[in-house]
């Protein structure tokens, strides 16, 4: 049995990248892009990690059980940070209860 | 010594044991991520929260240790994919020459780690929000910050320990002969580990370091 293998010169470009990426990640992060850094700085980081998954370890030839492994921890990972952030975002400040002086029931309580 | 082409007892054939292996170290990543995936979430509910608190830590930190960080985790994590071509083509020295390059560059790597903990150290900046950097600048997303910086890299910290040492058995299969064809996905399976810690970490750099 002879496994496929991602070739010697795939492997050194994508090194290649990987360096290219760094480096244009560390110079765009001295340019002020104001809310977008941090946005452009993610899309970077992504894009190296998919080089690393990808080529490094070999994803693109792996089976479909250890894909799917890895794809179920980034579909997770996905849903847990856009639900947290979510939460954030919409948390409205004074919730359901309304001003206890204009609040008929709100007089007796302490 | 064994005859590396003969599979383990409970294995049909070599296919199947490395299919096995590969499936497990799979589901062990795939944990891993979720555990820092905790933190990532963390980190982004509370720079929603506080954004100009996390950017002003971010402006504090250590920029260039941890940049010059992240080049050395992917050119090790180069070296080490470029060990697995070696080992697969029986080039038994070669291999073991890029893991030691490899477990070499991660030493660095926490050789630079700690020098970054010994500055904020000495600005005050402990975990907890303890140190006399919080009493000068009294921003309430401050110590969630830094104490969320101290927590992730140091975890990380912890996996680049791990690896390193997973990395070394490694080494030491290679010299020995035990990691050879047909059996490199042995040190397949403590690269993606490797990997794993880079990615990471690919992800840690623009968070606490960048935007």
């Amino acid at each position: 049995m002879k496994a496929r293998t991602v070739s010697l010169r795939t492997t050194l470009v994508t090194g290649a990248l990987l360096f290219v990426l760094w480096a244009t990640s560390w110079s765009v992060s001295y340019v002020s892009l104001g809310p977008w850094s941090l946005a452009v700085a993610l899309g970077i980081a992504a894009l190296k990690a998919a080089l690393v998954a990808l080529f490094f370890m070999e994803l693109v030839l792996e089976g479909a059980a250890f894909n799917f492994a890895i794809a179920a921890a980034v579909t997770l990972i996905a849903i847990l940070i856009a639900l947290m952030v979510g939460d954030v975002v919409t948390r409205a400040a004074p919730p359901l209860l309304p001003p206890r002086a204009t609040h008929p029931l709100a007089q007796g309580a302490s | 010594m064994r005859d590396l082409a003969l599979p383990a007892g409970h294995f049909e054939d070599l296919a199947q044991q490395r299919h096995a292996a590969k499936l497990g170290i799979g589901v062990f990543l795939a944990s891993e991520a979720l555990l820092f995936a905790g933190l990532f979430a963390l980190f982004a509910a509370y720079q929603t929260e506080y954004p100009d608190a996390f950017h002003e830590g971010v402006l504090h930190n250590t920029k260039v240790l941890g940049s010059v960080n992240t080049g050395i985790l992917l050119l090790s994590s180069t070296l080490v994919a470029l060990s697995v071509h070696a080992a697969r083509l029986a080039r038994r020295r070669n291999a073991a020459v890029l893991l030691a390059l490899t477990i070499a560059l991660g030493l660095t790597f926490l050789t630079i780690k700690l020098v970054e903990y010994g500055t904020h150290f000495r600005e005050g900046i402990f975990p907890g929000g303890a140190g006399s950097f919080f009493t000068d600048h009294a921003d309430a997303g401050l110590p969630l910050f830094w104490t969320l910086y101290y927590v992730v890299t140091g975890l990380h910290a912890v996996h680049v320990t791990v690896g390193l040492t997973v990395l070394g058995f490694m080494l030491a299969g290679v010299l020995r002969g035990s990691i050879a064809p047909p059996v490199t996905y042995k040190l397949e399976i403590g690269a993606l580990y490797w990997h794993l810690v880079d990615v990471i970490w690919i992800f840690v750099w623009p968070l606490f370091y960048l935007a």
